[in-house]
Formats: structure tokens, sequence, C-alpha cells
């Protein structure tokens, strides 16, 4: 079964995510923040992350330079799916591939559950 | 009279990028519930409880924005009467019961003993706190494990009536306050140690008290750390 | 067994085993170091679980052989928390700890911990403007490499005038006099100098007109910097 560790300070978003990924056979471990987020994907490796860049304590990009740092995470594909606007994140989108392995940029406000999913699809058929 | 415009608060174009910046989380609630439903044709999944409260959390934080703008742009003539905090308090704990619900935080009033009216603005503090409200209750969820327990308190001290909604927060102390108000402008997470986003609700919160001669600080009640605000009780009503 | 303690910033980390990590630091006392932390990949160890970018950390280790030194205790000293508030902040930080282990490969003297420190206090400070920070860090990398471009005489050794348009070679990595004009006037090679005199970003912001010039002198600071620290 595909694990989906979603990274998503909002806990009615999450709730919601959380639905639609259970919903499609997925089982999913959701963290507020950064540091929970580590310590789920510790107890049980990913298949997916979804993850949020603005995040309470720690950024995203935080996050990812962690969790990269691990050999057993840095072939598992990351989703960001944020509240930071696109003009923001075309500046970054580069060094967020190239250097944090991030393999899709999302807008959260503009992206419907459908091309959630099917984004996630997409990275998993790729592994 | 202190210049209400002082501070980050005092700042509209800010403000208005702060709030802007946080509708995008009620309204994407709101979105993505509705496409739940939609998308998987159960329509017990949608929480149209959800729906409803987010809806009203944005609304009322246009509300509190407009009306900080009001305020601060009509600094000399404030209709001040006679309110009475603690009655305003459980006013507030009212209208955030809902939201924290949902949020599953536990809130909680905190009066103990009479307190004098002040004199106030009375949809003006009641804005500014049910604006804190939202935004640390949002906070209070995000805190990782645990339970979530947020505080609505009045206490008296030497230097007046101290109103405040109070919760466990790791960092929320007047250096990282200080450090917010500055970074208002220009960056996407002013107060990241407390809460991810713009932290608009308490921007707004601050602009409306700041309007009022009062501004929000960091504080603590009964081991738990918050955000308050002092008032004077007023000395002509308490010979009335 | 002699235990050392020093200040450090962490670069980078790389599994070693089952257990433990190799931990590449930047130090004031003793350069860029590898240690060994022994346990961390356990979440739970004392030593694991902080993120620790942009951070300051006391730490004492163990010296050991073949250049590979045992981390004993870390505690943190200064987060640098502004920083991750910003995307974009978070981003260049982020890019410049990847340059500075970029280009101080092996060994580092420990200049380069305080060019980082002082680059940490720079971005966690929102009023001075991003790309200022990185044209100062760019500097003083190049400085510290001794690869300081000559703001003072041209290639024949004649003094830099005002009045005069120059054009730069980087062959030389000095200022010449151009016979149509020149990209580069006086008020350049001022800021530049002003850039590369500095200990800190901060004092730059104050300069009028900091960012106009800020931005005309990157992309020639930045071709210094690929041209000879390959970054």
């Amino acid at each position: 079964m595909t694990y989906v560790l979603l990274l998503e300070p909002n806990t009615l978003l999450a709730k919601t995510y959380t639905q639609l990924f259970e919903h499609v056979g997925y089982a999913v471990g959701h963290a507020t923040g950064a540091q929970e987020a580590l310590a789920i994907a510790d107890k049980r490796t990913p298949d997916v992350v979804v993850l949020e860049l603005q995040l309470p304590m720690h950024s995203g990009v935080e996050f990812l330079h962690e969790f990269r740092s691990y050999s057993e995470w840095l072939k598992i594909p990351v989703v960001v799916n944020t509240l930071s606007p696109p003009s923001r994140l075309a500046a970054l989108y580069v060094a967020l591939q190239s250097d944090l392995g991030v393999t899709a940029v999302l807008y959260k406000p503009q992206t419907s559950l459908q091309v959630l999913l099917r984004t996630m699809r997409q990275q998993l058929a790729q592994i | 009279m202190a210049n209400a415009s002082e501070g980050a608060g005092g700042d509209v174009d800010s403000l208005l990028l702060s709030v802007a910046e946080q509708l995008k989380i009620p309204l994407t609630v709101i979105a993505r519930q509705a496409e739940l439903g939609h998308m998987t044709g159960d329509g017990t999944l949608v929480d149209a409880s959800t729906i409803r409260v987010q809806a009203d959390a944005a609304l009322q934080l246009v509300d509190s924005y407009l009306l900080g703008i009001r305020l601060l742009r009509e600094q000399t003539e404030l209709p001040l009467e006679p309110v009475s905090v603690s009655s305003l308090l459980v006013d507030v704990a009212h209208s955030l019961e809902r939201f924290a619900e949902q949020y599953r935080v536990q809130l909680e009033v905190s009066i103990a003993g009479k307190y004098q009216p002040v004199m106030a603005h009375q949809q003006g503090l009641k804005a500014a706190l049910v604006s804190l409200g939202f935004a640390l209750v949002e906070a209070q969820a995000a805190q990782g494990t645990g339970a979530k327990r947020v505080t609505l308190a009045i206490h008296r001290t030497p230097h007046g009536l101290v109103t405040g909604i109070y919760g466990q927060y790791e960092e929320l102390a007047a250096k990282q306050w200080r450090r917010a108000l500055q970074l208002q402008t220009s960056a996407s997470q002013p107060f990241h140690g407390l809460l991810a986003g713009s932290a608009a609700g308490l921007f707004v919160a601050d602009a409306i008290l700041r309007s009022m001669h009062s501004h929000l600080r960091p504080g603590r009640f009964a081991g738990q750390q918050g955000l308050a605000t002092t008032l004077q009780p007023s000395q002509q009503l308490r010979f009335v | 067994m002699k235990q050392l303690v020093t200040e450090a910033i962490i670069l980078t980390r790389i599994d070693y085993g089952e257990a433990d990590r190799i931990l590449t630091i930047l130090t004031p006392d003793y350069g860029k170091l590898h240690v060994l932390a022994k346990g961390v990949r356990r979440v739970k160890s004392k030593l694991a679980g902080g993120i620790e970018l942009f951070s300051v950390s006391a730490i004492t280790f163990i010296p050991g052989r073949n250049g590979l030194d045992t981390l004993a205790s870390t505690r943190l000293v200064t987060h640098y928390g502004a920083i991750v508030g910003d995307l974009d902040r978070t981003m260049a930080g982020y890019d410049l700890i990847k340059q500075l282990n970029k280009a101080t490969e092996d060994q580092a003297e420990p200049a380069y911990f305080h060019l980082l420190q002082q680059t940490f206090v720079a971005l966690n400070d929102c009023t001075v403007p991003l790309p200022m920070v990185r044209l100062w860090f760019a500097c003083r990398l190049l400085q510290l490499d001794g690869h300081e471009p000559n703001l003072q005489t041209d290639t024949s050794g004649q003094t830099l005038t005002a009045g005069q348009g120059y054009d730069f070679s980087f062959d030389h990595m000095t200022f010449n006099p151009s016979p149509d004009g020149g990209r580069w006037q006086v008020q350049h090679i001022k800021f530049l100098r002003l850039v590369f005199g500095q200990a800190s970003a901060r004092a730059l912001s104050r300069v009028q007109g900091c960012e106009q010039l800020t931005a005309v002198l990157t992309p020639l600071v930045s071709t210094m910097l690929q041209t000879y620290l390959r970054v």
C-alpha cells in the first residue's frame, strides 16, 4: 500500500487531503511540522512526500535539507504543494529541483485534489 | 496622543498583503472540501460545518481588517463606551468556539473576580480579540502532538487589566514578537516560530489595538504563553 | 581521551553505517572538520533529530586518526531563525553554504567560519537586501581564496582615476582604461572597494544607490567566482 508522508501545518486541510488519499487506498502519515515529519518517516519510510514549504518553527526547505541527507530517503519523490505564491517559486524552482530533489511544485490554492493526485501518481510511476 | 500608525501594524498596505495571504487558507479549505465530495462521490466526506466555520472565519478576518483600517485612519474620534471586559471575553469565546472545535483545540475562559468596566471601542476590542483568537487557535493546533488548549483570560496587574489569549507555544517572547512586527512587510512567515504563514490575525489585532492607544505584547498566564493587551479601568465609572 | 571544545556550523551530513553519520563542520579554531556522530540515525539519540541549518552550535569532539574526529556532544548556541521565515533567504542561505563548502574542498581557514556566521547574521536581518548579502559573500569568498581583484591600479600599474571608463580583465583581475567609454565607472569601483573592505554586509545597505550598484556589479563578481573558484 502506498504510504504518503503529508507535511501540512493546517489540520483542516490535512484532514481533507488525508480523506482523499485514504479514499484512493493510500496510507497516510501526517505531520504539522518538520521535526515531527522526520520522526514519522523514521518509523516508516514513505513512498512519496507531499510538502508545504511554509511550516511553523522550520521551513519546508529545512525539512528537505535534513530529509535528503539520509541515503534511504534520497530517491523518494517530493511533491511541494504550497501557499507560497508562484512568482516566488518560479525563481526557486531550479534550486528546489536540483539541490533538494523536489520533483513537482504545485501552488496549493489553485491546485485541485484531482491535479494533486494525478501529480503524485506520475511521481510514483517514475520510481 | 500616541501615533496609531507607529509600529509595523500601522502599515495599511502590508496589513492588506498579510490578510490576503491569510485568506488563502480558509478559502482553500472550503474549495478542497467541496471538491472532495464531488470527486469521491461520497457526500458524507464533506463537512458542511467546516465549510461554514471557515467561511465565517474568513469573513471575520476581512471585517476586522476593514475595521482596523478605518480606526487607523480616523484616529482622533473614537466612540468610546464603558466595556465589561469579562462579558466581552465570554463573547469572544463564543465566536471562537466552533473554530476551535474544528481544530480540536480546547477553549477555556478564565475570569477570576470582578472587574471595573474600561472605556474602549467595544466593536474594535472584540474584533481584535477574535482575530487574535483565530490565529492562536490555528497556531496551537499545529504545535505537534499532545493536548491542545487555549485560554482566554483576564487578570489584574498594577498596570491595569491584562486581557489575552494563551496556549503552549514554544517561541513566543518579546524578542520574537518585536522581530515579527519588523518582518511583517518583508517576510512570508514573519512569525514562523509561532505559526506558519502571514500571521495576519495577529497584525490585524495589533493594528486595531494601536488605534485605541494600546497594543499586543507577549505575556504569561497560568503556565501558558500568549499575547495580551493591557486596558485601563475607568476611574470615572468607579464612582458611578 | 583528550576532548576539544569549539563552535561549529554544520555544512553537510552523510550516512555512515547503520547508525552513524559523518558531519562536515566549519569551526573558528580548527577550520573544516569531519566528525563522526555515533548513533544519530536513531531519532531519539541525544545528538539526533535537530534541524541544524543556519545554526551555530558548541561542540565537544575527540580528535581521531585519518582526519575523522568523533563528536561527543553538541549544544545549540545561536539559531538564525528569521532566515527560515522567508523562502528566498532560506534558499539563498542553503546555496551559500553549498558554495562555501565547494570552495573550501578539504580544508578551510578559520576565517571561513566567521564569513559564514556573518552571512547568517546578514540573512537573518531582513533590512539587508538579499542581493547585497550575496554580493558581499561572493567578494569575501574571493578575498579569502586570494583572488581579490586589484581595485587600486590597472594592469600597467597606473592608479584608477575618476572620469575614466574601464573594462575588466578576468585574466589579470584588474580594471583597464577603455578606449570607448568602458563598462565600469568610478562609482562601481568605489563600491567594490567598500564591499571588499566590509566585515559585514549590513553596512553596505546604508550606501546611497547601493541596490542599483549591487545589481550592476553582481554579474561581474559572479563571473570572477566561477572563473577562479568554480562555484
